[in-house]
């Protein structure tokens, strides 16, 4: 899939995670902690730090650049807030620490690179302008209609208007009806036929 | 006894059938309207009833329901919607391109998207059909209880390589073995919309389901020689009579 890959959305969330310290395999989660048991001699928490997100995606482009050399990216960070930290911080400060690095990120990346952007759906849902009106009465999930303004924010920019994506040849949604509609017509005849039998006096 | 009208296409055909073989006409007073899909954009409300804007529409309207060109509302106390493009294929021809995540195939040769984004992606393709057409002119006057039956899945029996090219992949979901979590989004739209639109859905009945995409062959007309050998692909869109029978029973239960 990757070698036919045009351009990746690639949306970053948290800076916290886990490693495994023999391999050093990250994990999203603390190993155990769902299922089994944690075992902290054979796992350590890392709270990744700008430069190490920065390398890591470098890496990444480099990769992905060897898979297919004119693959562009587009990055966002995730208004998602943590709703714990494995740190010691409190959780808030751990969220704008997360946030902060992995904005700071984005926006380097993307002042640096002319295949890689930003788009700023973190901006839109958790910026002061929204008043918090975008996130569920959990105070951490999107809600629909925060999820719609931001897509329709990034099909206007990126496509001229969300109704100019829909009427897109190409669009797979148009695609799929076109396919349907193709052997509807070539049905046409025999639903007469049909319809004639099952309802003519 | 209630007022039913029904406005179907030719999956009404079925349907019919099995209303009269189940007795559902001495409990019900039923008014048939049949209509091809491609008039559907022709019907206009005016004056609380459904009218048509053009001859060969009226003309089909009036065939059905012993010469009614217009269906008046108000005359009735539910409305039974048959076809108009509730198909199940529309989720297949995603999948022509597209896999999600609850799809335990080949990971290989489809762009992976999440259940999420699959589901609403198919719900937007499903809504776009002509039943909703239907449903919104009815709605935009009434909220009587709608009901909207979807078509058959495709009666199973017939190669893959007879199938023309434009055929929604069908075979490969089933190859693959996505056809049973094709069926479960299917489902979910049906679910998803029938909500939306304050409606209930039936959808394909599972009574006579195989391998979750197609029916049996004995609830499609390819059991017809006649129809199956100048029409497979019509003989295999379109259920029997002994479909007919089942649904009828789901309709009406």
């Amino acid at each position: 899939m990757l070698e036919q890959t045009d351009l990746l959305v690639f949306t970053m969330g948290l800076t916290e995670a886990w490693i495994h310290r023999e391999d050093g395999t990250v994990y999203p989660t603390a190993p155990g902690a769902i299922v089994g048991s944690y075992d902290p001699l054979i796992y350590t928490f890392k709270n990744f730090n700008y430069d190490e997100v920065l390398q890591d995606f470098l890496e990444l482009r480099n990769l992905l650049k060897a898979l297919k050399s004119d693959i562009r990216f587009m990055l966002t960070v995730s208004p998602v807030p943590l709703t714990a930290t494995a740190g010691h911080e409190h959780v808030l400060a751990a969220t704008t620490y997360s946030k902060s690095v992995l904005r700071a990120v984005a926006g380097y990346l993307a002042m640096s690179f002319q295949d890689i952007d930003y788009f700023p759906s973190f901006e839109i849902i958790a910026g002061a302008q929204a008043r918090g009106f975008f996130y569920e009465s959990n105070l951490r999930s999107i809600s629909a209609a925060g999820v719609d303004v931001v897509m329709r924010t990034f099909f206007r920019e990126h496509f001229g208007s969300v109704e100019s994506v829909a009427e897109t040849p190409h669009n797979e949604v148009q695609s799929a009806r076109c396919s349907v509609a193709a052997i509807d017509a070539l049905q046409e005849v025999f639903c007469d036929e049909m319809l004639l039998e099952a309802f003519a006096p | 006894m209630t007022n039913i009208c029904l406005i179907g296409d030719s999956h009404s055909s079925a349907l019919r059938f099995g209303i009269e073989a189940n007795g559902v006409s001495t409990r019900h007073a039923l008014t048939y309207f049949g209509l091809h899909c491609r008039h559907v954009p022709a019907l206009r409300i005016r004056e609380r009833k459904v009218e048509a804007e053009t001859e060969e529409a009226r003309y089909e309207l009036a065939m059905a329901s012993g010469g009614q060109e217009m269906i008046t509302i108000d005359s009735y106390d539910e409305f039974l919607i048959v076809g108009f493009g509730l198909y199940i294929g529309y989720v297949v021809s995603l999948y022509r391109n597209y896999r999600s995540d609850c799809m335990p195939g080949p990971t290989r040769g489809r762009y992976l998207l999440s259940d999420s984004c699959f589901l609403a992606t198919s719900q937007r393709l499903v809504e776009g059909v002509e039943a909703f057409t239907v449903i919104r002119l009815i709605r935009s006057i009434t909220d009587k209880p709608i009901t909207l039956v979807a078509t058959p899945n495709p009666g199973a029996g017939l190669e893959k390589n007879d199938m023309p090219a434009d055929f929604p992949p069908f075979y490969a979901a089933l190859e693959h073995g996505d056809a049973e979590a094709i069926a479960m989004i299917f489902r979910e739209v049906c679910n998803r919309l029938a909500a939306t639109h304050g409606v209930r859905i039936v959808p394909p009945i599972t009574e006579a389901s195989e391998n979750g995409l197609f029916n049996r062959r004995e609830f499609s007309l390819l059991t017809d020689q006649n129809i199956a050998t100048s029409d497979p692909i019509g003989a295999m869109l379109h259920g029997s009579d002994t479909y007919g029978v089942i649904l009828a029973r789901s309709v009406f239960p």
